[in-house]
């Protein structure tokens, strides 16, 4: 069939200040197929799918539907031209039924009661996604994760959508949620629309997709026919070049060896099974793992943030409780979160008070602050850290993020316990961070991975979750893999092995489906 | 017919947890009367009636606001203001007095409403602003006092009863609006977006539902109902002035939040919180039918209001599983 | 990602706002200084101590506002429960009773704090709660009539005066630098405000929430007893209508002087220019002559459009 594709992209390049998100990007998707859409954190997919659905206008290059060049100025128009986004964050109303969440907000429903003929659409869109018509009438806060998905797809299809977007539909899924999701997929492709499918679950690009495109830092690394390719191939394009050497090594036989943190068991129900590492002074724990593997939970039970979680832990020999936040740090827990504007920061205070946050009561005693005494911790901080102490009145969100990030691991700097002045009375804890680079670009990013290094360097165990693997490969010592909520692998940290834990994360151990290692270039 | 169930979805609360509770109440009280008579009077039906009266449509409005995840100081001033209004306005023609009144409260809703939305402002802070200005307003029509209503047939017109004596004609009125508003919400499209602007505002504007047009309304229908009740009042009082108000505000507001709506918004649906306001009323003539201390029902009303509250908390379940974890020990999964 | 657009409309706006603010200022002072009698010492102790009492309680709901927790409902009614036991308890001695009110007054609102801190519970809705529960048990002891202290000797240290102010004003300057210094200088204050700022964060960093609650709203309760007390020392008589009306204009004064709704950001200074501002209006109303329904429109007026401009920085 030599059609024009549904949907075709060409050439098309955004730029954000000195950010290339995107360059010469060219791919096609058409009417009754799947096309996959892989990549790294970063390498270009989201704003991909920003341009198409109208949120952003690319600086050159042009979006054709049919073969007919389109240009989308608003999510309106977008959604007008038949481009629909199903995203993480479903935009369901929990209280109303399916019928009425299907046609929530569509010009189509008259004022007063609506037609039969709207209500035989939604039966027939949920039909075709392999749901139970009867399910128009429940409330949607009843229906499970997978159904919800599937009811902002018929949302979709009734609002004629074309193109169907779907942003990593499975992160959250069970397996057979999965397989009931793919086979509404296929319903929909049957149907003539084109769906793109964006994943970081590689199985998953040769279970449901026709053609796959894979992005790595804004450009098309490889566009291929998912039959003519296998699993190696499409690794090796994600990962590409090669490290930059910008991690610093780790310092050796640390001076304190041994193990400060023993991790048993640690079980978050419905979330992460069995949970067994452990850290040893100075050392840096990476744990590799996609949306929904757990990983990022693991972190946040050991911060005390998961009052579900149970387990037992060996803190500097003796066993600890998990307990609430303010008890974890109180026995030497930091933690830094992958969520920095709503958890990590005090958005409107300044950026000494943000610094300051977490001062022991030494510097408070009694009533009053030591007002300078808070003022030098504060300075102190920013030197180590690289803020501009003169911009320490100003309000944090005026820094960008990279810099905000700093202030977030300045937090835990102590003067008596970084400089070991006279007999720190302080012992050095465990520093815990989800995603610590995220959304800080590449300068700011070698001071964090030198800070992070400064902080082993006196004693303290870092534990990482990072879903940039390369990332987590050159920094961390050891590395262990998660998938779907259970230690898959333990690996030394280094670039070595970042195919093998690519493997690892994507899918379960022993599948059948798991190929060679991919050979270097 | 499933119609008819579909629409009962929207209009009545999911698992009918206001109406347990007001079934409740009605045998917990029939228990303690223990058949001496006091409590399945006539006159105590009549009272809670005659509360309901008062408090339903306020009620009914600030349900409403709460849906929408926010609060309305104003509707307290609607009331007194509408019904000096339509004391004022209403002596020849009852009519026009009941318009004139209404509208002062549609206008005054409509008025903050745009403003909540052009400064993108909380509700709670402008209608301080507007609840001040409004009981201004009244102080100076009313003078300070009271103002007696000129038309007499008017008065006991409401004031008569009917259904065997269990309800005044004011009463039926009330009812009358309760079941247009609960025929409205249930089978137009406004119902279904007020409930989904209140459940996920952000995925309701997504989804292309006008979330700015909802509020404005809502804000302009509670002024509405409020400004209704006060002229109802004003009238079968014979009278319209400005005192007793936080009474009013604080019975509408737990009669909302027992009827389901919770700040949560989202949730609640009128039948809910025409039960929440018959629980309350119920409370109040039910003690006052026994030598109980009338101000105890503030206390109770209190009490209530506190425990809903603290099983709504974003913090009630995770408080839960640490006391069970507390007392049970955790078991792994 | 900055869309350069927006945030050239949003200054736009603040531009607006801010000359709106400007001007209202101008013309408040304006007339404040061609009113007869305004600019003189009788008519500023005057406004100081109208704004004194509603400015205590203000205080107090200052610190509820920028702990996040928006307003509280119960704090006149807090007010009058303790004028109520400063009443009873003249017996004990002026300090005597004076420290039971307090302890009244902190109790009652640190139990709602701890509720709302706790369970997460709405504010809003605990405070209408602990309103109710105020007002129904204290009918009930009282009687809902008036109260008499019973050692009216009691009543007497507290008719001081220092110079030209009397007691209730120099209690409320002292209030006013011990609420600042709290928010500024301990660390309860610091946490106060990061929790306002952002609850998670606050969450995140080991803060313990719920202490630093229940404080703030113990706080609360603690101005608002010295209100009581004064309020009681005044009339020579308590009733729960002592404090009736008062957590209007005290909200209002919060949110006049800047304190933001949604948390995170106040001080007590902005309180007191607040109160100060409602006080001298009033004051401006009262000499010009207008009479009283003219001053309660003119005053709702001022007060809605002080609390918009204020609060058009909220979202």
């Amino acid at each position: 069939m030599a059609d024009a594709p549904l949907l075709s992209v060409h050439g098309v390049s955004k730029r954000f200040g000195v950010v290339q998100a995107l360059k010469d990007v060219s791919i096609s998707a058409e009417a009754g197929s799947v096309l996959g859409l892989c990549g790294e954190n970063g390498a270009g997919k989201s704003t991909l799918v920003k341009i198409l659905m109208g949120m952003y206008r690319p600086d050159s290059g042009s979006i054709r539907l049919d073969g007919k060049p389109v240009v989308i100025r608003s999510t309106r128009e977008g959604q007008g031209l038949g481009i629909a986004l199903v995203s993480q964050e479903l935009s369901l109303a929990n209280d109303l039924s399916v019928e009425d969440n299907i046609w929530l907000g569509s010009n189509k429903v008259p004022l007063l009661h609506r037609s039969r003929a709207l209500r035989r659409r939604a039966a027939e869109a949920v039909a075709t996604l392999g749901l139970d018509p009867a399910i128009l009438d429940r409330p949607v806060g009843t229906l499970s994760l997978a159904e919800r998905q599937l009811v902002e797809i018929a949302r979709n299809l009734c609002r004629d959508a074309r193109v169907l977007i779907l942003d990593e539909p499975t992160a959250t899924l069970s397996d057979r949620d999965i397989a009931k999701l793919f086979a509404a997929i296929r319903g929909v492709a049957a149907q003539g629309c084109a769906v793109v499918y964006i994943t970081h679950r590689l199985g998953e690009v040769f279970e449901i997709c026709d053609r796959v495109a894979v992005l790595r830092n804004g450009r098309v690394a490889g566009s291929h026919v998912v039959a003519d390719i296998d699993r190696g191939r499409l690794i090796e394009e994600m990962i590409g070049r090669q490290f930059e050497g910008m991690y610093p090594p780790a310092a050796g036989a640390s001076e304190a060896a041994g193990t400060i943190l023993d991790v048993r068991g640690l079980t978050i129900p419905s979330v992460a099974h069995d949970v067994s590492f452990a850290v040893a002074a100075g050392e840096i724990v990476g744990i590799a793992g996609q949306i929904g593997s757990g990983a990022a939970e693991v972190v946040r039970a050991l911060a005390g943030l998961v009052p579900e979680a149970v387990g037992a832990l060996t803190w500097r020999g003796r066993p600890l409780r998990i307990g609430t936040r303010a008890d974890m740090l109180k026995a030497g827990f930091a933690f830094v979160s992958e969520d920095r504007g709503g958890e990590g920061m005090f958005r409107n205070l300044s950026i000494r008070n943000n610094l300051v946050v977490t001062a022991p009561r030494a510097l408070s005693p009694l009533w009053l602050d030591r007002v300078r005494a808070l003022d030098e911790a504060a300075t102190y901080a920013a030197e180590r850290v690289g803020i501009d102490t003169g911009r320490l009145p100003h309000p944090v969100s005026q820094l960008s993020g990279g810099n905000q990030q700093k202030v977030v691991f300045g937090r835990f700097l102590d003067k008596k316990q970084i400089a070991g002045n006279g007999g720190a009375r302080r012992m050095p804890g465990l520093l815990l961070m989800n995603e610590p680079t995220r959304g800080v670009d590449v300068g700011a990013r070698a001071d964090l991975y030198r800070l992070m290094r400064e902080y082993c360097r006196n004693g303290f165990g870092l534990v990482v979750y990072s879903s940039d693997l390369e990332e987590l490969l050159g920094m961390s010592d050891s590395v262990i893999t998660m998938y779907r909520g259970r230690v898959s692998g333990r690996y030394p940290g280094g670039e070595e092995h970042i195919a093998k834990v690519l493997a690892d994360i994507t899918h379960a151990p022993q599948s059948a489906q798991v190929s060679a290692p991919a050979t270097r270039r | 017919m499933p119609a008819v169930s579909r629409a009962l979805d929207r209009i009545a609360p999911p698992k009918g947890r206001p109406v347990w509770i007001l079934l409740g109440l009605a045998v917990a009280l029939g228990a303690i009367d223990g058949g001496s008579g006091f409590f399945f009077r006539l006159s105590t039906l009549f009272s809670m009636t005659q509360l309901f009266s008062t408090l339903g449509l306020v009620a009914l409005g600030l349900g409403f606001v709460m849906m929408l995840h926010e609060y309305d100081l104003s509707l307290a001033g609607s009331f007194a203001l509408a019904g000096i209004v339509g004391v004022l306005t209403g002596v020849e023609n009852p009519l026009l007095g009941v318009v004139c009144g209404v509208g002062v409260g549609l206008v005054a809703g409509f008025i903050q409403g745009c403003i909540v939305v052009w400064l993108r402002m909380s509700a709670v802070a402008l209608t301080l602003g507007g609840l001040l200005l409004m009981l201004g307003i009244t102080y100076v029509l009313a003078g300070g006092t009271t103002i007696s209503y000129g038309n007499r047939a008017v008065t006991q017109w409401l004031q008569e009863t009917m259904l065997g004596g269990t309800i005044s004609y004011r009463g039926m009125i009330v009812v009358a609006v309760y079941i247009l508003a609960a025929l409205v919400f249930a089978y137009t499209r406004i119902g279904r977006d007020v409930i989904a602007t209140g459940s996920n505002r952000a995925g309701a504007a997504v989804a292309g539902v006008n979330t700015d047009a909802i509020l404005i309304g809502v804000l302009t229908a509670a002024g509405g109902l409020s400004a209704l009740a006060g002229v109802l009042l004003a009238y079968s009082l014979g009278a319209g002035s400005a005192f007793g108000l936080s009474d009013v505000l604080m019975g509408a507001t737990a009669a909302g939040i027992i009827g389901g709506v919770s700040l949560g918004g989202g949730k609640g649906r009128p039948l809910g919180v025409a039960a929440g306001a018959l629980t309350l009323c119920l409370l109040r003539s039910g003690l006052s039918g026994f030598q109980g201390d009338p101000m105890l029902l503030d206390s109770l009303t209190g009490l209530v209001l506190l425990l809903v509250a603290i099983s709504d908390g974003t913090l009630f379940r995770q408080r839960m599983l640490e006391w069970r974890r507390a007392l049970f020990g955790s078991r792994p999964s | 990602m900055n869309v350069p657009g927006l945030s050239r409309a949003a200054f736009g706006r603040e531009r607006v706002v801010w000359s709106v603010k400007a001007a209202v200022l101008a013309v408040i002072v304006g007339s404040a200084i061609l009113t007869p009698g305004f600019v003189t010492p009788a008519s500023a102790i005057a406004t100081l101590d109208h704004a004194a009492l509603i400015g205590l309680v203000a205080l107090g709901m200052t610190f509820i506002t920028i702990s996040g927790n928006q307003l509280s409902l119960s704090l006149g009614a807090t007010l009058s429960a303790a004028a109520l036991v400063f009443v009873v308890t003249t017996g004990l001695g002026t300090w005597g009773a004076c420290a039971a009110a307090i302890l009244a007054g902190i109790l009652l609102q640190a139990a709602q704090g701890l509720v709302i801190g706790y369970f997460g519970a709405n504010p809003i809705i605990v405070s209408i709660a602990g309103l109710g529960l105020i007002l129904g048990i204290g009918t009930h002891l009282t009687g809902g009539g008036e109260v008499y202290p019973a050692v009216a000797d009691a009543l007497k240290p507290l008719h001081a005066r220092i110079g030209p102010l009397n007691m209730l004003i120099v209690v409320f300057l002292l209030g006013v630098v011990v609420a600042e210094l709290l928010l500024s200088r301990t660390r309860f204050g610091r946490q106060l405000i990061a929790v306002g700022s952002s609850a998670r964060a606050a969450a995140a960093t080991g803060i313990r929430t719920p202490a630093v609650v229940t404080a703030t709203y113990a706080v609360a309760g603690l101005f608002c007893a010295l209100a009581g007390i004064i309020a009681a020392a005044r009339f020579r008589y308590a009733s729960l209508e002592t404090g009736a009306g008062y957590d209007y204009d005290a909200f209002g004064s919060v949110l006049i002087g800047g304190t933001l709704l949604r948390g995170g950001f106040g001080s007590a200074w902005r309180t007191m220019m607040g109160a100060l501002l409602l006080a001298a209006v009033h004051t401006i109303l009262v000499l010009r002559g207008y009479s009283q329904e003219a001053q309660y429109i003119l005053l709702g007026v001022f007060v809605l459009g002080a609390v918009c401009l204020s609060s058009s920085e909220e979202r």
